[in-house]
């Protein structure tokens, strides 16, 4: 009887200190930290309300903020929903550039990625972008849009299928397909109506 | 009974619908798809540098159809200063305007204005009159100018000169420097000619000569 309870004794303390060291000397990566603050983040059923977010191309020089209604995970992924999006494009010294509209975006928190999901209208002074889906890198200097470009202006259109840019929006490559060519033409009766 | 009449009155309208639906889609599509008459500009990709409010600079590159009023031009690029409304087309450059074609390898000048400078491999057509040189200078659709290795061939004349000025207005051509070609079986050479494109009537000055090939003499 008396060897029983030593032996039972001696298992709990085994299986304490087996606990407590395990506590005490668990990889970095593991401990209390911004990275569980993460994963804990990320947990089912997490939701975010009004939420502001600001991403930085490569040198600063422009950056997006991002207000959303909602951001919820997706199951575990270490993915954020966004929905809906609108997104201020501002200069390094804080001057507008341009207002982003979107139904939902998700953001991959691994690899930076951000999907834009359409309709997406970016209203840059007096020209309207429209596209069905943005893409951009976190940190890029460059988004890609695809489906349905379509630029409009006070004196012209131009069409598209696909969209490649700096993120200021000043320099735009807009690519046909193989089945439809990029397309611009004139407005009529506006100014600079055939003034090509 | 009157369920089967209900039955084709329905059929009727729906294929009423069906037919105007038609109609109409075979009637607006084609002036969309061909781009034949809609004037516009069609590219491969169209890279558009933007300023204030509008376009400053149109580089449309791959396959470029552009349509503007007459002018209709094929090229592999073409690179437009949108405000200063200045154009410049390289690479496999194929004009055509309602009375003639025009083919280079570059073409610059102002579209508005009309004013062209084709430069390399240039070539003209109206109707029979054909021009190769290496430049050409288009003033306002009336005057050409046609300089360097010039080459003219309308109905049987065959002519080379340095430079061939062509008003469109009075239907006229002036050839200057190193002339020699033929009419025909009349050889031509000289300084300086004029050909009356509606007459076709030719005056030859500066070292003129004039020789029968078949009659060898003057």
């Amino acid at each position: 009887m008396k060897n029983k309870t030593i032996l039972i004794l001696t298992g709990i303390i085994v299986i304490i200190t087996g606990i407590y060291l395990s506590l005490r000397y668990q990889p970095g990566h593991l401990q209390d930290g911004p990275g569980v603050l993460e994963e804990e983040q990320l947990e089912p059923g997490d939701q975010f309300k009004n939420v502001q977010l600001v991403f930085f191309n490569s040198d600063a020089s422009v950056s997006w903020h991002l207000e959303s209604g909602s951001i919820n995970n997706l199951a575990r992924q270490r993915v954020l929903e966004l929905f809906p999006v609108n997104i201020t494009a501002l200069t390094a010294e804080e001057e507008l550039l341009y207002n982003l509209h979107a139904l939902n975006s998700l953001y991959d928190l691994d690899s930076g990625q951000i999907q834009i999901a359409g309709p997406v209208e970016i209203i840059k002074d007096e020209l309207s972008f429209q596209a069905a889906n943005i893409s951009w890198q976190d940190g890029g200097d460059f988004l890609l849009a695809t489906g349905g470009i379509y630029v409009d202006s006070p004196d012209f259109i131009i069409e598209g299928e696909s969209l490649e840019s700096d993120l200021t929006l000043n320099r735009v490559t807009i690519k046909g397909s193989v089945e439809k060519q990029a397309h611009f033409t004139w407005k009529d009766g506006s100014d600079q109506d055939k003034d090509l | 009974m009157i369920r089967i009449r209900t039955y084709r009155v329905f059929n009727k309208n729906y294929i009423f619908l069906f037919l105007l639906i038609l109609a109409f889609y075979c009637t607006a599509s084609p002036a969309e798809a061909s781009g034949g008459q809609a004037e516009g500009l069609w590219a491969d990709q169209i890279i558009t540098v933007f300023a204030e409010n509008t376009a400053e600079l149109i580089i449309a590159e791959g396959n470029v159809l552009l349509i503007y009023e007459d002018y209709q031009i094929m090229a592999d690029y073409i690179e437009y200063e949108y405000l200063d409304e200045v154009i410049e087309i390289k690479g496999n450059i194929s004009l055509n305007s309602g009375d003639y074609q025009l083919t280079a390898e570059r073409l610059n000048g102002n579209l508005k204005g009309k004013n062209f400078t084709a430069r390399d491999e240039v070539y003209f057509q109206s109707e029979e009159l054909k021009i190769n040189s290496l430049m050409l200078e288009m003033e306002n659709e009336d005057v050409f100018y046609f300089t360097g290795n010039v080459f003219l061939v309308y109905r049987e004349i065959q002519v080379r000169a340095d430079r061939l000025k062509y008003d469109r207005q009075q239907e006229r051509l002036i050839l200057k420097g190193n002339i020699k070609g033929k009419n025909a079986d009349l050889n031509l050479a000289g300084e300086y000619m004029e050909i009356d494109l509606d007459s076709e009537k030719i005056k030859l000055q500066g070292k003129a000569e004039l020789l029968f090939k078949d009659k060898g003499g003057e």
